[in-house]
């Protein structure tokens, strides 16, 4: 990791030594007091290495030990942990298509995990080079891969709260008919994981050295978007089955005020 | 042959670092010891960065319309560097801040290198919006062209700004104090959004309206102004615009074929 000067897109210093300390900002330059600062702190603590980067501890530390796992990403074994943590979100989003297919059933069992697999996968993609700027604008020091990692890690923590709010929508869908309403249910769990997820993100980039939260809310607004739009595109994702309608295109507030009528 | 690609890769600086703009950088602008390494990577980011955001503005329209628009980004970002470079050094001095003219020109091209940088970030989003609008030709596409042309419009118009503000450290450590580096920093802006208006109204237009054909360049570009143009469009007149004039001139045809034929029929 590099520590100071200029250096180029693939990390290599120009100007200055390599050093293997964490890319940490000196405590007389960081910004005043903030309610997110005990976070930081315990974030800090711990950041250290990970005992073993296996599924389990991987999902373990994403819950409880979340800062050893950017350390992971960040400093350790990165392709590793990057790996599982694809594995996780895939193996989550898979679960989570299933139970949203449930309301429906027959082909959509099968068609909408696949959807959102690649639906959240794509939109990630899209929203990466932004996040990577926007992070360098804020102050940050991270490479496009350790922005890449740090995405991931906070999918799949969205992900496995979202895997655990699955036993509740599943009994939702099983007790209503109206898709208007059950859209509306997984809009809110969507919203509140993500909420988590962006909250890992953000405390991670502010322990790189970014300081602009203005940055990182613009982004998260942009992802949010480009995630609804993506829920359109895949539709439907909740309802009776129907083959991709790539062809009709249609803006998300649209879509949804035609399923409101 | 590889060491010599590996010392070119580690000697350019890459868009993050711009848009990080460190300690080192900031002491390279003001003591002028950058050797024109900043300046080349700052172009070099300019042009790519633009040319790409370029592509997808116009890619909508037609490929052809954003290969223009692809050439024309980067030329935009040039010549209001070009056209306000001496402006905002005199402005600077005036203000009380001893910043040259080659210092002022190293950092009205990082900002836009900034700028391009958040644009090119920002392509993959409104790239996905737009294969995500009507098609010019399917119903809807006016409607679709006016959201795009906004979306579009808000997303340079952002950028701009975002590169500018980035400009802030750099003029405090050139003017030697916040409140100069402020002025100078607003001035500067007022600049840009003058010249920028102007020049983007000379090139445009960057998305031709759906049913109308794709003019390289605005036929009125030196018949009327930006501002001129805002103000008839408020006040609800006629409009001498790249893509009215266009469609007057398709109308105008349409009535004349239709009073020759009415006039065969007779």
């Amino acid at each position: 990791m590099i520590v100071s000067g200029i250096e180029n897109e693939n990390g290599n210093a120009t100007q200055s030594e390599r050093t293997v300390t964490p890319p940490r900002v000196p405590p007389s330059q960081r910004r005043p007091p903030h309610r997110s600062d005990e976070n930081e702190a315990m974030f800090t603590e711990e950041f250290k290495p990970l005992d073993a980067v296996t599924v389990s501890g991987v999902t373990d530390a994403l819950l409880k030990r979340p800062a050893r796992l950017a350390y992971e990403v960040l400093q350790g074994r990165a392709s590793r942990v990057r790996l599982v943590l694809l594995g996780i979100s895939c193996v989550g989003l898979l679960a989570c298509g299933v139970v949203m297919g449930c309301f429906s059933g027959g082909a959509q069992l099968w068609a909408v995990p696949i959807k959102l697999v690649a639906g959240v996968l794509l939109s990630g993609i899209i929203c990466l080079p932004s996040l990577y700027i926007l992070s360098a604008l804020a102050g940050s020091r991270l490479t496009l891969g350790d922005v890449w990692g740090l995405m991931l890690m906070a999918l799949a923590l969205a992900v496995l709260l979202l895997t655990g709010f699955a036993p509740v929508a599943w009994l939702f869908s099983q007790s209503t008919g109206a898709a208007g309403w059950m859209g509306l249910l997984h809009l809110l769990l969507w919203m509140a994981a993500l909420g988590f997820g962006y909250r890992l993100l953000k405390s991670a980039v502010e322990h790189t050295g970014g300081r602009a939260r203005g940055s990182m809310k613009l982004w998260a607004f942009v992802l949010l978007a480009v995630l609804l739009q993506m829920s359109t595109v895949m539709r439907p994702l909740i309802g009776p089955y129907k083959p991709l309608q790539v062809g009709e295109k249609r803006f998300f507030v649209q879509h949804w005020i035609r399923c409101m009528e | 042959m590889r060491g010599r690609v590996t010392t070119l890769r580690q000697r350019f600086i890459g868009p993050a670092a711009l848009c990080r703009l460190d300690g080192p950088m900031i002491a390279d602008i003001s003591e002028g010891s950058h050797g024109g390494r900043l300046l080349c990577a700052c172009l070099v980011n300019l042009t790519l960065g633009s040319a790409v955001f370029g592509a997808v503005f116009g890619g909508w329209r037609s490929w052809q319309q954003g290969l223009l628009c692809a050439v024309k980004m980067p030329i935009l970002m040039l010549a209001v560097t070009g056209f306000s470079a001496v402006v905002n050094t005199l402005m600077a001095q005036a203000l009380g801040a001893r910043i040259s003219f080659r210092q002022t020109l190293t950092a009205m091209v990082l900002a836009f290198a900034v700028c391009s940088v958040v644009l090119a970030a920002c392509a993959p989003i409104t790239a996905f919006f737009a294969w995500q609008s009507p098609a010019p030709g399917q119903y809807g596409d006016r409607a679709a062209y006016r959201a795009l042309l906004v979306l579009n419009t808000t997303v340079v118009g952002l950028a701009g700004v975002v590169g500018n503000i980035r400009l802030f450290r750099v003029l405090v450590v050139l003017a030697g104090a916040r409140r100069k580096a402020t002025r100078v920093l607003m001035a500067w802006l007022l600049m840009g959004g003058l010249t920028g208006c102007e020049l983007s109204w000379v090139l445009s237009p960057f998305l031709a309206r759906p049913d109308t054909p794709v003019p390289v360049l605005n036929p009125n570009a030196f018949r009327s102004n930006f501002f001129e143009y805002l103000f008839n469009t408020a006040a609800g007149r006629a409009l001498p615009g790249p893509v009215n004039s266009s469609l007057k001139r398709m109308k105008l045809g349409n009535r004349l074929t239709i009073a020759a034929t009415r006039k065969d029929n007779e």
